[in-house]
């Protein structure tokens, strides 16, 4: 589930993975969670369109509970928006596309 | 990749679903089980022409039978979100994902209601489908508030993946759920916290937790479909039962009263004509 544009972030990258633009978007999703995959073309295109302006990455809920849990996710899909490292914005549960578009925009 | 989801399995969904299999349209009806629906409990249904003396409960079997035989697909789950892109509705019935190019909105009257608090901690702690989300509250206090024997399931597999369940309902009765999880009648409940859930008031009274799970039966279609006009309450359409939005038809108790089977019926199939209409228009366009 990831693109040339979605990095898969893994536990010790993720604090790394934060400082890698001013803004970074983390899709955190799990395989079985059927919102998450029909979210997944989204998550790509708008990393695409945003190239260079915003860094965006996934976390495997699964894999990386700690994650999750240093970031109250308590709900999938959940897509955290940080600016210079720290949380701006959330959007919780299955969104269209120009929720996340009004999100990354205010913080632009 | 279905061509037409219905939502709600009463008279009017089973009616459009009928009607889109006879022109031959691949279609889902997405509702709570049969049981739930409030023409199941009727004792006799004395005004459908043609079956005098019918039961609800019979007559909603022989239509869900009806509908089945023709091909239509059911899907036993709450639609909880629906989302639009590619061309496409992307509609989440709790842990599964279904595809369609047109909705039937036929989820009969529902009102829209949110708790204080809900939206709030929605994602910290407020959920509204256990198998989707139950895991990240392993070994913690949850509350789950329903109304269905589905939610009194879904209660059921958090107390056996490991949360410590109390249950709220307005209605009576423990119904299917488990010996082992407390049942409270509730009026009002409100979500508390700082950062995630931390408590809810249920009557005033305060219940430590670190999850909510509210699992009502069904999400009002304007809270699914923001943007979706009404009138005076209901689902605003036309004669050919098209809502304000492309390839979205209403039919049914949703559109207005009378909240008769018969009227119900009769919107039902002209929805799915209309629907198959627009997706043969799209295919030549």
């Amino acid at each position: 589930m990831a693109s040339a544009n979605v990095k898969q972030v893994q536990g010790a990258e993720f604090a790394n993975f934060l400082g890698e633009n001013r803004l970074v978007m983390v899709d955190f999703w799990a395989n079985w969670c059927g919102y998450c995959h029909a979210l997944s073309p989204v998550i790509e295109q708008l990393a695409e369109e945003y190239a260079g302006k915003l860094s965006v990455g996934k976390v495997d809920t699964d894999s990386n509970g700690a994650i999750a849990g240093e970031f109250n996710v308590m709900g999938l899909p959940t897509v955290l928006l940080f600016e210079n490292g720290k949380e701006v914005d959330r959007l919780v549960g299955a969104m269209p596309k120009d929720a996340f578009v009004k999100m990354i925009e205010k913080h632009l | 990749m279905y061509d037409i989801a219905v939502l709600g399995g009463g008279p009017a969904g089973l009616a459009a679903a009928v009607s889109a299999r006879v022109r031959s349209k691949t279609v889902a009806v997405i509702s709570n089980a049969m049981t739930e629906n409030g023409l199941y409990r009727s004792k006799l249904v004395p005004n459908y022409p043609g079956v005098p003396d019918i039961s609800g409960s019979a007559l909603l079997e022989a239509m869900h039978a009806q509908a089945e035989k023709l091909g239509a697909g059911f899907v036993e789950k709450r639609l909880l979100s629906a989302v639009y892109g590619n061309g496409q509705w992307y509609l989440g019935a709790e842990d599964e994902m279904i595809e369609a190019r047109a909705l039937i909105l036929a989820g009969g009257v529902v009102r829209s209601e949110r708790f204080a608090g809900e939206e709030k901690f929605l994602g910290r702690g407020v959920s509204y489908c256990a198998t989707c989300d139950g895991m990240f509250f392993r070994e913690k206090h949850v509350v789950v508030y329903g109304e269905t024997a589905a939610a009194e399931r879904e209660a059921n597999y958090l107390r056996e993946i490991g949360c410590i369940v109390v249950y709220l309902s307005r209605r009576d009765g423990k119904g299917a759920l488990a010996d082992t999880i407390p049942f409270l009648r509730m009026r009002t409940l409100e979500v508390c916290g700082e950062e995630t859930v931390q408590r809810v008031l249920v009557d005033g009274e305060t219940i430590q937790c670190d999850g909510v799970f509210l699992l009502r039966p069904s999400v009002a279609p304007v809270d699914l479909l923001p943007g979706l006009a009404l009138e005076e309450g209901h689902i605003a359409v036309n004669r050919a039962m098209e809502t304000n939005l492309p390839g979205v038809y209403a039919a049914g108790d949703c559109t207005g009263k009378p909240y008769q089977i018969a009227k119900a019926v009769g919107e039902g199939q002209v929805a799915a004509l209309s629907a198959v209409a627009w997706l043969d228009q799209r295919k030549d366009g």
